[in-house]
């Protein structure tokens, strides 16, 4: 697998140990700069795939840092940190930038981007995968929040589940029902620990609605056996590819 | 007496020091539950301790900065630009979720200081905190980002 590289450009050392501890974690080959100055010089002899830069900076400041790599590199991707960006808002309006996160970011929303950059798919509100397969859309029920949390991060993963699922989550059964309602979903998975798990699949059967989501009780923490058959059920309705 | 001229930089600061909490805590909370699935080894065990004090330790500094710049931008609001009415709600708020992490923090390091790193039900909660501290300070950001906006309104903030 060819592994990306990312170009971190961040003045706060604690935030840049952060990030790009957490990035290699998930594969990607990593470069960090604390200076706009250091950034420019890296980018002299390594092309990276994309950038991720903060836009207050001592010395050169983001913009002018993204304004050389796009003329020099416009394949190179950037997504902006903004702390405050309206000090910078006009020069902004100006010049190339892939995507501008606010600070303090998401860093579920971040892995996102980042994977569906690099990915070359549409970042907000993209409904379609890399292989142009709309998403199957997947409502989740676990109450238990880091159990939710890493279904969560493995469906949306490009590199677990290649970016084919939409996910909501739901903590309890009232979420549950509003978020059944509004998103639609293809495939339900309820986890045998949410309350009265059993008569809540009865009830949905119930419904009425005229094409009945695919329910599934999840009995295991083992993210991976659930996935596999989850992505089974999802290729047997034609919603997934791979 | 503080000079609104200092109200971008606070701005700046507040928002920086939210980020470091949230980054930190989640990128913290992501290596706990990965390693919840794994098996403990004693050397694993022993780096994973001193990385889980470390940032714990940074949370905190950026908390406390955060809490002292929340402060002095109240301050300045409150005092100098007398708008106790229009941004008193959002600064409630904001005072009230940064108690919430605070109170956290004591937990998260009592947590720690019970389990050692061991435990799976202490590390399990400790995770579910860092959790909340991420969402925590994406909600503050957003409070503080409506306070800029009712400057920007109230056309104040370009005096600054």
């Amino acid at each position: 697998m060819n592994t990306k590289k990312i170009l971190l450009c961040d003045d706060d050392q604690k935030i840049a140990q952060t990030l790009t501890g957490f990035f290699m974690a998930k594969g990607y080959d990593m470069t960090t700069c604390l200076t706009g100055e250091d950034a420019l010089k890296k980018l002299e002899k390594e092309t990276p795939d994309l950038v991720i830069m903060d836009l207050k900076l001592p010395g050169i400041n983001g913009i002018e840092v993204t304004k050389k790599i796009k003329e020099s590199n416009p394949e190179t991707k950037v997504i902006i940190l903004s702390g405050f960006s309206d000090e910078y808002d006009k020069e902004l309006k100006k010049i190339q930038v892939d995507h501008v996160m606010e600070k303090p970011i998401g860093m579920r929303e971040l892995t996102r981007v980042i994977s569906d950059m690099l990915a070359g798919r549409t970042i907000s509100g993209a409904q379609e995968s890399a292989s142009g397969t709309p998403k199957a859309k997947l409502l989740i029920l676990e109450p238990l929040q880091t159990t939710a949390t890493g279904f969560k991060e493995y469906f949306s993963s490009y590199e677990t589940s290649g970016g084919e699922y939409e996910i909501k989550l739901a903590e309890n059964n009232d979420d549950f029902f509003n978020k059944f309602d509004s998103f639609d979903p293809d495939v339900l998975l309820i986890s045998v620990g949410a309350d009265n798990a059993g008569k809540l699949s009865s009830d949905l059967v119930k419904k009425d609605t005229d094409d009945i989501p695919q329910i599934m009780v999840s009995y295991g923490l083992d993210i991976k056996k659930v996935a596999k058959k989850v992505k089974e059920v999802c290729l047997e309705k034609g919603l997934v590819k791979n | 007496m503080e000079d609104i001229s200092n109200m971008r930089e606070l701005f700046h600061g507040i928002l920086n020091h939210f980020n470091a909490i949230s980054t930190i805590s989640f990128a913290l909370a992501d290596i706990l539950e990965k390693q919840s699935h794994s098996k403990f080894n004693a050397r694993n065990t022993a780096d994973l301790n001193l990385r889980i004090e470390n940032e714990i330790d940074a949370i905190e500094e950026a908390y406390l900065l955060s809490r002292g710049d929340i402060k002095k931008l109240s301050r300045i609001i409150y005092e100098e630009l007398d708008l106790e009415n229009e941004t008193s709600e959002n600064f409630t708020k904001i005072e009230a979720l940064l108690n919430v992490i605070g109170n956290k923090l004591k937990v998260s390091r009592e947590l720690f200081r019970v389990s050692g790193g061991k435990a799976a039900d202490s590390m399990l909660s400790l995770t579910k905190e860092l959790y909340s501290f991420e969402e925590s300070c994406i909600n503050l950001g957003k409070l503080v980002r409506k306070i800029k906006e009712g400057l920007i309104l109230l056309e104040l903030y370009k005096t600054s």
